[in-house]
């Protein structure tokens, strides 16, 4: 009996060890090269081994040994459910090489081509976009990221596109469309745990753009689609507060910075309530 | 002299012609040709010698014969489709105020890259490499200003507002391309990617990766002697590398006695310089003709 126990201790032990050296093994990927949880649980034995093998060198940064590695998988197990997943990983071998244009023509698109509807597809026409943007081919870039907001509207993958565009309007200086995107990330995306932090940055970012043309409606309009009641009151301040020194600085706009802060003062005052009004007053009098 | 003072024109014409914007190694297809000869009777009541039945000749076709010629285009010869028949390939290094801008100029540099292009691609070249200051770069017109410029330097780059806003006209408007390299300082490096932020504030530097047309097959990136990284850095508008920074001292493995690198360095430095030379060449051949069919 207590040599089964122990036994049962140390098997716990062993398997305890060896979830966490896959988990740290998963945790040194980042989400793109991934692959699915399902699409792992239906590969064979024998195709497991040989991608693990594979990620062992990439994990190691040995990225030319992982990609014979991924190619012997593909050559091996062709019509496996794992071989768009060992394509699209020779893709991220060829790119950490720095051989962007293989990687793009040859894997990215080849995951494209042979496996459409895969997950990986998803992942590949994201990262033709993220590839061009890395090495300055922008018109390209916009390209692949319009191609897959078509193609998946409503997937998360949709909103890094849209980010990774901002971020090229941004490089290019062109205001108008970078305000395009905001809004559209803003009004138009679903607000679920995963898109949140985008959408609060690029909420951020144009209510500090409204607010530094004195557009103050439209500036509270966009924080309100994020926050409400003190939290907007809060966003409101900071995100207004460089706004007004902006435009104090200038003597063409200090009326419009003055005219803003005085907006900014009204909301505060209303916000608090009275009996804190009172507590704030008779504080500043003991002071002096 | 006439080209040094200003106000007066200057003109840079490609050489006219055609072919593929990459350099290319020869390659032979090596054929067995059997010769078959008239087997004679042995006893006939002439009497000679009788030769081997059969002769193996080896008969080399070189494949890549008829398209073996650099440049761009679709005309005869080597050469651009932009190009014309009085126009030639230059090398032109760049002058500019507080450093070394004639670095290893005396050791042939330029001349040996020269050289080594006119060699391997066929085009015609001028004769010898030439300097022009920036403010020189200003006399070249539209179509007819340089495609490429090189720029090297160990210590301080000064210019001056009207000599940065030059260089930006010729980046951005006359289709030019600037090819730096880091002669030797880290402080060369980080006042080119300064100067970079001033002539292209609206484009990001970015590592150029092995396999972009630029370089063209070249396995690995020849830094001779890194001084600011071993990473090559474009700057891309519109598609096109504009500005390629070497961070390891090129002009160096093209000099005489190529300081010392081993061999398959400095083949790969003139292949690399080769490589941009043609680039810079073939874009602004492509440039030229796109504006002549819309005209």
């Amino acid at each position: 009996m207590a040599y089964s126990n122990k036994t049962i201790k140390l098997n716990i032990i062993l398997l305890a060890s060896f979830l966490s050296i896959i988990q740290l093994s998963a945790a040194s990927l980042s989400w793109t090269e991934q692959i699915e949880v399902n699409t792992f649980g239906k590969l064979r034995q024998v195709e497991r081994y040989q991608l693990k093998a594979a990620e062992k060198f990439y994990t190691k940064g040995e990225f030319a040994a992982a990609a014979a590695e991924y190619e012997k998988y593909i050559t091996l197990y062709e019509t496996s459910k794992g071989a768009a997943y060992a394509q699209l990983m020779w893709s991220h071998c060829q790119i950490n090489q720095r051989k962007v244009y293989t990687g793009i023509r040859d894997g990215f698109q080849s995951v494209i081509d042979y496996w459409p509807n895969s997950n990986e597809a998803k992942l590949a026409i994201y990262l033709i976009g993220k590839s061009y943007k890395n090495i300055g081919e922008l018109k390209k870039a916009e390209s692949a990221y319009s191609k897959t907001i078509i193609n998946y509207p409503n997937d998360h993958i949709a909103l890094l596109c849209k980010w990774d565009l901002a971020d090229i309007s941004s490089i290019k200086k062109d205001q108008k469309r970078l305000n395009q995107i905001w809004i559209d990330i803003v009004f138009n995306t679903e607000n679920n745990k995963k898109n949140l932090s985008y959408i609060t940055k690029s909420a951020k970012n144009l209510s500090k753009y409204y607010f530094n043309q004195s557009e103050f409606k439209k500036a509270k309009n966009v924080l309100t689609t994020i926050y409400e009641g003190d939290e907007l009151n809060d966003a409101i301040y900071q995100n207004a507060k460089d706004a007004v020194s902006n435009l104090c600085k200038n003597k063409a706009t200090k009326i419009n910075g003055e005219k803003l802060a005085d907006k900014i003062i009204l909301i505060i005052m209303e916000s608090i309530d009275d009996a804190k009004i009172k507590i704030y007053l008779n504080y500043s009098e003991e002071l002096q | 002299m006439l080209t040094n003072l200003t106000g007066c024109n200057e003109v840079y014409e490609l050489p006219d012609g055609g072919g593929e914007p990459k350099l290319k190694e020869k390659v032979f297809k090596v054929r067995k040709v059997i010769r078959k000869k008239i087997i004679i009777n042995p006893l006939s009541a002439v009497l000679f010698n009788p030769p081997p039945i059969e002769e193996i000749k080896l008969q080399l076709q070189e494949l890549t014969k008829h398209i073996y010629e650099v440049g761009q285009g679709e005309g005869k010869n080597a050469g651009f489709e932009g190009g014309t028949k009085r126009g030639t390939v230059r090398f032109i290094r760049l002058r500019y105020s507080g450093g070394d801008w004639e670095q290893d100029l005396n050791r042939n540099s330029d001349l040996n890259m020269l050289l080594w292009y006119a060699a391997n691609t066929g085009h015609k070249t001028a004769k010898k490499p030439e300097v022009r200051s920036i403010s020189q770069l200003k006399q070249f017109s539209s179509g007819k200003s340089p495609p490429l410029v090189y720029m090297t330097g160990q210590e301080n780059i000064r210019l001056s507002k009207k000599e940065t806003e030059i260089l930006q006209e010729y980046v951005l408007d006359k289709h030019g391309m600037i090819f730096a390299d880091n002669g030797g300082s880290s402080g060369w490096h980080s006042q080119f990617f300064s100067l970079m932020q001033k002539i292209l504030p609206k484009v990001k530097p970015q590592p150029v990766p092995l396999d972009h047309p630029i370089h063209n097959g070249v396995p690995f990136l020849p830094v001779v002697a890194p001084h600011g990284g071993k990473v090559a850095w474009g700057w891309v508008v519109d598609g096109r590398v504009a500005v390629y920074y070497h961070p390891g001292d090129i002009g160096d493995a093209w000099a005489d006695g190529h300081a010392g690198v081993p061999r398959h360095v400095w083949e790969s430095g003139y292949r690399l310089g080769g490589n941009v030379m043609l680039y810079a060449n073939s874009e602004y051949s492509r440039w030229l003709t796109a504006i002549k069919q819309s005209n």
